[in-house]
């Protein structure tokens, strides 16, 4: 949070720790080639490679990770399955031995030991005992990826003794009613397109689903799940819900939506030795010169003579100093006092009084009253949208009040308006806290509640938008950050007579619109900025270029079936808003003027010189690079010319193209 | 003529002192106080002078300053005589017609405010001709009264044209601080809606978050003179010296300097490190990468993929349904207004593409669909995602676009939580039941709590528009001004006249809590929450300097053991006591032990906790391998036990376990141990 500065990471780094055991089966089965020529075995690897190259570019470095294969013999501990990559946090050593072990001709081989069969509950105790190693803060994993749909042998293996074991050390691995451990265990069935079973009974005959509820889930695909598995799903506080006086419960805090940041400010290295440099910030007084106090500070603008301030050089030698000789010279930031000027009077605060001053130390949500969710305005909303959920650990009976809440203002379409406070240091914010629940929508039709909300096509759109963004929508109250009075700005003043536009404009323009009118959730953008980040770091890496660098939000018109799609509706708002009389000069204004100046005749009624005439004039120079640029792109089909060729080459390439028409 | 900029308004305030007000001196002073107050942490351009007024006057110069803020609420005091307003406004007005001829032409505007009730004397017709005649081109205010039909003043309210207001109508509507309004400036983009179509918008910033609350505040030293910041960089040379460097912000010198800033091409860095003999790391997991910034420039173009067009850029990417665009996307941390952008040198071709825009805004907002699109702020800004949102302003009967920005897929946290309803996974794995679903009786409770709980039109606007001001700025504000004013009391006296304002200004939107109290008794009945109390046990009240002669010996102590890296005597007293007899001497170590920790759990200090655990914890080590030596085994094992199960040694346990630092002895140290490798190494999670 923006206020979330990060500044938990710190702590995040040694206690929040996620550790995940990536399992894969390799009995025969997993090498059986399918109709792509690749084996189950290859996929998963594949899949747990990728997880490997993503926590590998997360620089927090939170997440160890490890891989066992099960179904081989191993003579240490005869218990069947290996260790091929220990749990610790990976890099370049451990993607490369995937890497290689992925592009060998034969995987089967090039793994260790003979097939033989193991005891899964052998495997995950070892997992479990893995695990306890490690501070008892932590969320532990085990990611199970296999194609074999029942492993305990016989069609009831509800009472087989083995399936009792597996369920017993799988149960130890989620570790149910320890304080401070997190323990998931999951399933992925390869291939994805197996047979997944969607009603309850079916799902009921499925060995791994009584082991792994998820396992048949088609919320999301494997590789989201695997990433939700290797998420630390912390809440980032926990604090108190005050309706009123006597009835307060515990709520965990999470972050929905929060900017993902690119590479941190790089720590920087001496080339020649590789050696970290050390940078310590600090603070040093501003020299000044000795001659010429202040003025006595009357603001008078009419006295000329101002405070003598010290030349670049002196400045610089002298703060040079202060800074090489280091010591008591550099100030902490926490040592220094804040000062404000107030009516001519420099007031100065050390920095217990300015805490004192700035903290309401209200910590909690404190229920102010409940409006429509209609009166909030989301998008005015200046902070990160969050989750509540309710903290059973801390309240007895926090699940009950908060689905309570839940359900009636959700029925009831009711907003909660709260003052907040995460933390006590913490800008006091109002919120508005939102309700939503899955499927509501239905729920509220058949309970009969409010029989004028039947569903219609606006509710069966929203229920379609719902099933589009599922695994991005949670069940609860989000928390929407109301701004204050000083955080607002300014409002438009439309002293402007707007044109009454008609009817016939509009219907052109939603030709248009419809045409591009796409489904839309927020998994469809990557950004561009850490793709390519990441590519860059894996291809140094490794070697290879294992991710795509690419422009992931390239508009529509480039795509030329999208540009196909609309080019009637194009041509006709060109037409029907004289757009062509505008051209694009018009958006340039001063670059019109600059024209109409320069080269009289030469410019066409769109107000922009016709490239042609230029040439023939022999004035194509006068073009800016971009404008060459964009010329040749659009008269020379399939040109291929380097965007960082100098002005004079395109200048020549054109020449020539037109020479040569 | 001066520069409009620096032109400036000029207010004297007047308030009356005379017998007359005795009752409403303290309005008066409240009325003046806010006055200025506001003014004042607004950080106007505006001068104020203040005057009391009776049959003398009392007054100080044109200006803004604390001392006013003083005058005000330390020396006015009620005179005997009555008010005279004549001479009062005559004077202010001489005071700004002087200030005028000092510093002409930079006055822009002339108000007099007088504070005044109604019970002076009547003017006489020929003062009231005088002072209109005076008057002109200054605005005059008088507050203070409560009747305006019928009083003194009415002849005169109505001659010079004054605007009245009651001392309740004032205060309610000035005792708000405001901070200092900066005028946002339009941002312009071309929006590409196809390969030649660019339609111009206007971006003005609709709301933005701000973390600090308005106040300026800089960084100063002890003796209260300016600091910049600097960094000192240390690194090892091909020798293995450590050189030091100095690294200076080029904003040390923009701001410091003689020279005009525009002069300073680059600062020299002949104390810097060279750049090209610096590469930067990443992390690629534990493997730390070298790149050459260089090459992240030219190979990756700084990873950005802005085609860097002037001004940035505005492209549309696709429509989607509104419904697809759920709230809690919204990355929130600013939102903007958007209308189409006609310039001042509009052309009949201007208006074809604000017809275009409008028309294209309005069929998004019948369609109700909402446009993504690509978008850059500048030149060289990285790539974001931004939505543009159609609305229809009923009172101006124009459509328009709210422009906020769109998560990208890495910025969605990865959640997964479980249903409330009855999940298969809890049926597993826990106890069977949907305890946590909330009867009919519950249900009802709380739609009585809405009932109750529903704000008024007028209150949900100040929420939910932004029209409250932020009370943190309000705190702030009424610290600095009580430290102004008194500053003689502590900083916690401060603090507690600050919040006494600041909760009368709160206390409007606490109404509704207090105003039900009956409906939270039954909520509290009907839901039984209870808080889970970690069973804390009486903590014993140690004395301060106890506590501190406790600590001080345990540090004393890891200090010895420090310097002797041997073991210290301790150490060998208790080798010796194992030789003797092994068994008793365990039995009586590890009793020792837990009496020690016992008394450690209680210091509240956590970090001197933890510190005296350290020390205890070695000595812990100590036990065990003397134990392992000796065949001892359950002992030592019973002795963790017992810090592992009994609550009274939790803060032990959470050390220990967290940490993993001592584990029971098993099969692996002692052959004979009860307990095996594995039992041990899980002995902290069960």
């Amino acid at each position: 949070m923006d206020e979330t500065k990060y500044g938990e990471d710190g702590e995040v780094l040694n206690v929040n720790k996620k550790y995940t055991f990536f399992v894969i089966d390799a009995s025969e089965a997993m090498f059986e080639s399918n109709k792509d020529g690749e084996c189950d075995f290859k996929y998963a690897l594949k899949l747990v490679l990728n997880e490997y190259l993503n926590i590998c570019c997360n620089w927090t470095l939170k997440n160890q990770v490890g891989i066992i294969i099960t179904n081989r013999e191993n003579p240490e501990t005869n218990d069947n399955f290996i260790v091929f990559s220990p749990m610790g946090i990976p890099g370049q050593e451990e993607v490369n031995e995937i890497r290689e072990l992925l592009e060998s001709e034969n995987i089967k081989k090039e793994i260790k030991g003979e097939s033989k069969t193991c005891d899964l509950a052998n495997c995950f105790n070892f997992c479990k005992r893995q695990f306890s190693g490690f501070s008892n803060t932590r969320h532990q994993s085990v990611i199970y990826f296999t194609n074999n749909r029942n492993p305990f042998g016989r069609d009831d293996f509800w009472e087989s003794s083995y399936f009792k074991r597996t369920k017993t050390a799988i149960s130890k691995i989620i570790g149910i009613g320890q304080r401070k451990t997190l323990g998931e265990f999951s399933v992925i069935l390869v291939p994805e397109d197996s047979y997944r079973p969607e009603n309850r009974e079916e799902k009921e005959k499925e060995a791994w689903y009584h082991l792994d509820t998820e396992v048949f889930t088609k919320e999301c695909d494997s590789q989201r799940r695997i990433r939700q598995k290797t998420t630390v799903t912390r809440s980032h506080a926990n604090v108190t819900v005050k309706l009123g006086p006597g009835v307060e419960f515990d709520v965990g805090v999470f972050t929905l939506v929060s900017e993902a940041r690119p590479w941190p400010k790089a720590q920087k290295y001496l080339k020649s030795t590789e050696m970290p440099i050390e940078k310590n910030v600090g603070y040093v007084p501003v020299p000044q010169k000795q001659k010429g106090e202040f003025e006595d500070s009357d603001d008078d603008f009419f006295s000329s003579s101002k405070p003598a301030k010290p030349t670049i050089s002196e400045l610089k030698t002298q703060l040079t100093n202060q800074v090489i000789q280091g010591g008591e010279e550099l100030r902490k930031r926490a040592e220094l006092r804040k000062m404000v000027e107030l009516g001519g009077e420099k007031v100065v605060l050390d920095s217990e009084e300015h805490k004192a001053m700035t903290q309401f130390a209200q910590k909690g949500i404190q229920l102010i009253g409940f409006c429509p969710i209609e009166n909030v305005d989301c998008e005015i909303s200046i902070g990160q949208p969050k989750l509540l959920r309710p903290n059973e650990e801390t309240t007895l009976g926090s699940t009950r009040i908060y689905r309570a809440l839940l359900d009636r203002c959700f029925a009831r379409q009711q907003a909660m308006i709260c003052k907040y406070q995460s933390r006590s240091n913490e800008k006091m914010r109002m919120v508005a806290l939102i309700p939503w629940k899955k499927a509501g929508l239905e729920e509220q039709g058949q309970e009969g509640d409010d029989e004028d909300q039947k569903p219609d096509v606006k509710n069966l759109r929203k229920l379609r938008a719902q099933a589009d963004a599922s695994e991005f929508l949670q069940e609860g109250f989000s928390i929407v950050a109301l701004p204050y009075r000083e955080e607002m700005k300014s409002t438009v003043s439309s002293d402007v007579k707007w044109p009454e536009i008609e009817e016939q404009e509009k219907t052109v323009a939603k030709k248009f619109i419809k045409k591009l009118t796409m489904s839309y959730n927020p998994g469809f953008y990557e950004n561009p900025r850490l793709l390519s980040e990441r590519s860059a770091l894996c291809e140094r890496a490794t070697g290879e270029e294992l991710i795509e660098r690419r422009d992931t939000l390239i508009p529509y018109h480039n795509y030329p079936e999208r540009l196909q799609r609309v080019h009637a509706e194009i041509e006709q708002i060109t037409q029907v808003f004289h757009l062509d009389e505008v051209g694009k000069a018009e958006s340039k204004p001063q670059k019109k003027r600059k024209n109409e100046e320069d080269s009289g005749n030469s410019k066409n009624k769109k107000g922009k010189p016709d490239i042609k005439e230029l040439y023939e004039s022999g004035k194509l120079a006068k073009l800016t690079k971009d404008e060459l640029l964009e010329e040749i792109e659009k008269n020379c089909k399939n040109a291929d010319i380097n965007k960082k060729s100098m002005k004079q080459d395109l200048v020549d390439f054109l020449t020539n193209y037109f020479e040569n028409l | 003529m001066p520069p409009k900029s620096k032109q400036y308004g000029v207010t004297v305030v007047l308030v009356d002192v005379g017998a007359n007000i005795a009752e409403d001196i303290e309005k008066s002073r409240t009325t003046a106080d806010w006055i200025f107050s506001r003014k004042l942490f607004s950080n106007s351009e505006e001068k104020l002078a203040v005057a009391a007024f009776n049959s003398s006057i009392t007054q100080n110069s044109m200006n803004l300053k604390n001392v006013q803020l003083k005058f005000i609420n330390n020396e006015l005091e009620v005179n005997k005589n009555y008010g005279d307003i004549y001479n009062g406004v005559s004077v202010a007005i001489d005071m700004i017609e002087t200030h005028e001829r000092d510093h002409d032409g930079f006055v822009n505007d002339r108000t007099i405010v007088v504070i005044t009730n109604s019970n002076t004397e009547y003017l006489k017709q020929e003062k009231i001709d005088l002072l209109a005649e005076k008057l002109a081109g200054i605005d005059i205010i008088i507050i203070g009264q409560e009747n305006t039909q019928e009083n003194p003043l009415t002849k005169f309210i109505e001659e010079v044209n004054a605007q009245v207001y009651t001392y309740d109508f004032m205060l309610k509507n000035v005792s708000v601080f405001m901070p200092k309004i900066t005028d946002t400036r339009n941002m312009y983009k071309q929006f590409e809606i196809a390969p030649d179509i660019r339609l111009p918008l206007a971006f003005t910033t609709k709301s933005a978050k701000s973390t600090s609350s308005g106040l300026k505040f800089s960084l100063v030293d002890d003796y209260g003179s300016n600091v910049v910041r600097v960094s000192q960089l240390n690194v090892q040379n091909e020798n293995g010296e450590t050189q030091t460097f100095a690294q200076l912000p080029k904003a040390v010198f923009e701001k410091n300097c003689e020279e005009e800033t525009s002069f300073i091409v680059e600062t020299e860095t002949s104390d810097e490190i060279p750049k090209d003999e610096v590469c930067s790391g990443y992390f690629f997991g534990k493997t730390l990468i070298f790149f050459d910034d260089d090459e992240i420039k030219s190979q990756y173009n700084n990873h950005n993929f802005n085609d860097g067009e002037k001004g940035g850029c505005l492209k549309l990417i696709q429509f989607t349904k509104k419904e697809n665009i759920d709230p809690s996307f919204f990355l929130g941390d600013k939102s903007y207004t958007v209308m189409p952008s006609v310039s001042k040198t509009t052309s009949g071709n201007n208006l074809n593409t604000t017809r275009c825009t409008l028309a294209l805004i309005e069929s998004m907002f019948e369609l109700e669909v909402v446009a993504i699109c690509r978008y850059a702020y500048s030149v060289s800004s990285h790539l974001q995602l931004m939505a543009l949102i159609p609305h229809f302003d009923e009172e101006n009967e124009v459509a328009f676009l709210r422009a906020v920005r769109l998560p990208f897929v890495d910025d969605m946290r990865c959640l997964k939580f479980p249903t409330f309803e009855k999940s298969s996974h809890d049926m597993m794995f826990l106890t069977d039941s949907d305890e946590t679903k909330p009867t009919v009786a519950h249900l009802s409770a709380i739609d009585d709590l809405i009932d109750l709980m529903q704000f008024d039109e007028t209150t949900v606007n100040t929420f939910t528009t932004g029209q409250m001001p932020d009370p943190q700025l309000q705190l702030q504000c009424h610290f600095l001004r009580d430290k102004i004013l008194k500053p003689d009391i502590s900083t916690k006296q401060h603090l507690e006249n600050a919040m006494e304002k600041v909760d009368e200004f709160m206390k409007p939107i606490n109404n509704l809590v207090e105003a039900n109290g009956g409906l939270f008794k039954r909520l509290s009945e009907e839901f039984n929450l209870n808080r889970v109390v970690k069973e804390k046990r009486q903590r014993i009240e140690l004395d301060k300097q106890d506590m501190q002669n406790l600590i001080d010996e345990y540090k004393n102590k890891k200090n010895t053991e420090k310097e002797k890296k041997t073991g210290g005597n301790k150490k060998e007293d208790l080798e010796s006591k194992f030789e003797k007899d092994a068994t008793n001497s365990a039995i009586e170590a590890c009793k020792g032990a837990i009496k020690t920790i016992g008394a450690m759990c209680l210091i509240p200090d956590k970090m001197s906790r933890e510190q005296c655990f350290e020390v205890i914890h070695t000595q812990i080590l100590e036990i065990r391998q003397l134990c392992i030596k000796y065949n001892i085994f359950e002992t030592f094992n019973e002795f963790l036990l017992k810090l592992r199960e009994e609550e009274d040694y939790e803060e032990f346990r959470d050390f220990l376990a967290e940490n993993k630092l001592c584990f029971p002895i098993s099969q692996k140290d002692l052959k004979l141990a009860n307990l095996s490798e594995n039992e041990a190494i899980e002995f902290w999670d069960e």
